[in-house]
């Protein structure tokens, strides 16, 4: 491959996020094969490890004629899916300001972290930001109660379909 | 494993022509890097594979032990040292032999490597190693180029997964004409990124059979002064070798700034710079200067663009050009396009990027955490219970150092708790009784000399073997006390009790992890016994091998008094609700994540928590 590849169209780039169980590398796996079968160069990076453990899992999902960079450079990605809402917004500034669309799920994961405080009063310390807000500040996108949705249609475990 | 190599696994098991055809199929597939390099060992005929499990390299082994048996002795080896003698016992064999490990692994494997390196092979003999930029699972960001420039052996750095197969399998004919060990050098972003990859048939090297040359295979000084001159011509001959345009890429372009780079690092200049006239070397050690320095008087300016330390950088120092490098780029954490930019444009090489204005939304915090019903959650309760100081290592149980249980003091390397301990009860002022956590597979890797040492020494200790029958922060490897191998065959397995007496420790218990009161009950006598006591705690992962899901618990609302006790196991799967009790919140159970250990109901004062189908 040699370096003349300013005139290739830029990669389309969609970035997958969740918490460890929620199939957010399942999801970007199945995306990575289907462009890779129309015929389009894919990378799809994801960090393994602490996924399993509670923490939050990404996965960068890159395709187009030819794809660098493994990882989608901050502000460039076309699509941000998230399937818990706060690992949504810890991304947001991942996202293309200008034209990128927001999907995300609203179910709220609170982290045992949120309840470390043993304060009188105390709440738990999770993004305060409401969906409504969110969603007319980015302009383009969803917020959907999937969870809410799978579990009406009878599968709990269907809200990544 | 994904579905294709389960597959692979099924299919492999005769020996069919049709199976072996599949195998050897020239196909096209996205595969994470890691899966790449295995498929490259397996082309190039490797015969003998041995690791231990380690993020971002675990998956290596892992894809190995898929191929035919006959194909591949593959295993999971005690730790490190052990694979790579496995591995060069391999070699001195006269067939093809690989060991992978991550970082921090060479470390422990070091030892054999600095000898090999003046004995050099017989059969190919390759060491994957997995560098971590970033420190997304490990204890530092050490740079295996160091290690290899140090150990003089050649460094190969691949830049995405198909130049990891391709680089694996030219690694094995490098060993073999140069008569030296190779380094296969990942990045956690390269063994975990999916790209598309060619594979190619597998081609079968008859076994050598044992090279009978004692001033070769016995590294005695007489031997290694003879080896040392050969190292060193190894060396030039490498750097000569290297210098093919094949190996040492010069991509034309505009020559106002010429870019050198290497590994993962290639891609974001592409990204970022396309058009830049750039050198792409394979191979950060030894260095083709001749080619480097054509290149390097063919353009304005030099950058060195490369991950971590300044490998190249420094060495086109020493070799009198001027290069610019880590003035600009970082010499820590991982790189990104975005990271490659600013560091380009901060030289004046590209225009700064208009950085878009941050959305203002809050982020959550989200450390990871022991999982719901987790065994190692009662140690760390027990550890707390008797005020501790508290030596712990490597594994899952580290994560029991942050909020809310924070019970362990200190975290240094495999297997370094129990020595730690030692030299805590040895300093002679600690009031607090002394304990070491440490995992079965950790032990088992590094504890063993150390519970010696602690016996021999009478250091008055506690050990606390963490049992949960697996390797799991990597995922779920067997192990030597798992009774199972990497192939999922039974085996011996290792009694902790039995090991642990064999070592000369006088007082030992095995406790239910799940049975609080016992296991608060043994530590209790345990540091009570003059010397070294060792508790064992038993208790199956909850995710691997098998997921453990059973009857969910439930808070009666009523009966709650808000004490926030249960809230201090850090389990996942409580929370507070939204009824609160004089200013606390009471707790709420997530009856999907819930496993039923019953750890909790164990702990509450007011008995309010019961299983739901009770």
């Amino acid at each position: 491959m040699d370096g003349s590849s300013q005139k290739t169209p830029a990669p389309r780039n969609v970035l997958i996020v969740g918490v460890g169980g929620q199939g957010v590398i399942l999801v970007s796996k199945v995306l990575a094969l289907i462009c890779q079968r129309q015929g389009l160069e894919v990378k799809q990076s994801e960090v393994h490890g602490m996924a399993k453990r509670g923490g939050g899992v990404f996965s960068h999902v890159r395709f187009g004629p030819k794809v660098w960079s493994p990882t989608i450079p901050r502000g460039e990605a076309d699509v941000l899916l998230a399937m818990e809402w706060s690992e949504g917004l810890r991304w947001l500034n991942h996202m293309r300001r200008d034209g990128g669309t927001f999907i995300a799920d609203t179910r709220r994961i609170v982290p045992p972290f949120a309840f470390r405080s043993r304060k009188y009063g105390s709440q738990p310390s999770y993004s305060p930001e409401a969906p409504r807000e969110v969603m007319e500040m980015v302009g383009s996108g969803y917020a959907l109660d999937a969870s809410q949705i799978a579990a009406d249609l009878g599968e709990k475990r269907a809200a990544n379909t | 494993m994904d579905a294709e190599a389960q597959t692979r696994e099924r299919g492999t098991a005769s020996d069919d022509a049709a199976a072996r055809a599949a195998l050897d199929a020239v196909t096209t597939r996205p595969m994470i890097g890691n899966e790449a390099i295995a498929r490259g060992a397996w082309e190039a005929g490797v015969r003998v594979a041995a690791a231990y499990p380690g993020t971002p390299s675990t998956e290596i082994m892992e894809f190995l032990g898929t191929y035919p048996s006959g194909d591949i002795a593959a295993q999971w080896s005690t730790n490190e040292k052990v694979a790579m003698d496995v591995a060069i016992g391999g070699s001195f064999a006269g067939v093809r032999s690989l060991t992978a490990m991550k970082h921090v692994g060479l470390n422990v494997a070091s030892d054999p490597l600095m000898s090999q390196t003046y004995i050099g092979v017989n059969g190919g003999l390759v060491i994957v190693v997995c560098d971590d930029p970033g420190i997304h699972s490990s204890q530092n960001e050490q740079d295996t180029r160091l290690f290899a420039r140090f150990a003089q052996v050649p460094v190969l750095e691949p830049a995405d997964a198909q130049e990891a197969l391709d680089f694996t399998r030219w690694a094995f004919e490098i060993s073999e004409q140069f008569d030296t060990p190779v380094i296969v050098r990942s990045t956690t972003r390269l063994s975990h990124t999916r790209s598309p990859v060619t594979t190619g048939p597998r081609i079968e090297h008859e076994p050598l059979g044992f090279n009978e040359d004692p001033v070769k295979n016995v590294i005695i000084p007489a031997h290694a002064r003879l080896a040392h001159p050969r190292v060193l011509e190894r060396e030039a001959k490498l750097a000569a070798y290297f210098d093919d345009p094949e190996f040492t890429r010069w991509e034309e372009g505009d020559t106002t700034v010429g870019v050198i780079t290497v590994s993962t690092a290639y891609a974001y200049v592409k990204e970022v710079l396309p058009d830049a006239a750039t050198l792409k070397l394979a191979a950060s050690y030894p260095l083709p200067m001749e080619r480097i320095r054509a290149f390097c008087q063919s353009v304005g300016r030099v950058i060195v663009v490369e991950e971590l330390e300044p490998v190249v950088e420094t060495a086109l120092h020493a070799a009198g050009i001027a290069a610019e490098g880590k003035a600009w780029l970082p010499r820590v954490g991982e790189f990104s396009p975005e990271v490659v930019r600013e560091a380009l444009a901060k030289a004046g090489v590209l225009e700064a990027g208009a950085e878009q204005e941050p959305w203002a939304v809050t982020p959550t915090m989200r450390p990871p955490v022991l999982c719901s019903g987790c065994p190692h959650t009662t140690a760390y309760m027990a550890v707390r219970a008797v005020e501790g100081r508290v030596a712990g290592d490597i594994g899952c149980y580290t994560l029991a150092a942050v909020d809310p249980l924070k019970a362990i003091d200190t975290c240094v390397s495999m297997g370094s708790s129990i020595g730690n301990a030692v030299g805590l009860a040895k300093a002679g002022h600690e009031t607090r009784p002394i304990i070491a956590t440490i995992g079965d597979s950790t032990f088992l890797h590094g504890g063993i000399p150390a519970l010696i040492d602690a016996v021999y020494n009478e250091a008055d200790i506690t050990v606390m073997i963490l049992d949960n029958h697996i390797v799991a922060m990597t995922g779920g490897q067997d192990h030597p006390g798992t009774g199972k191998t990497l192939r999922g065959e039974e085996t011996h397995r290792i009694d902790f009790e039995e090991m642990v007496r064999a070592c000369g420790v006088q007082w030992v218990r095995t406790v239910d992890a799940y049975d609080v009161a016992s296991t608060y009950q043994a530590l209790r006598e345990a540091i009570e016994h003059r010397g070294v006591s060792v508790v064992v705690t038993n208790r199956p992962c909850v995710l691997d091998p098998v997921k453990i899901k059973g009857a969910p618990m439930r808070v009666r609302a009523d009966g709650c008094t808000a004490c926030q006790s249960c809230m201090n196991l850090g389990c996942p799967s409580i929370g507070w609700s939204d009824e609160m009790l004089d200013g606390f919140h009471k707790v709420t159970i997530d009856e999907s994540t819930c496993i039923g250990c019953t750890l909790c109901a164990q702990i509450c004062p007011s008995d309010c928590i019961r299983p739901v189908a009770g």
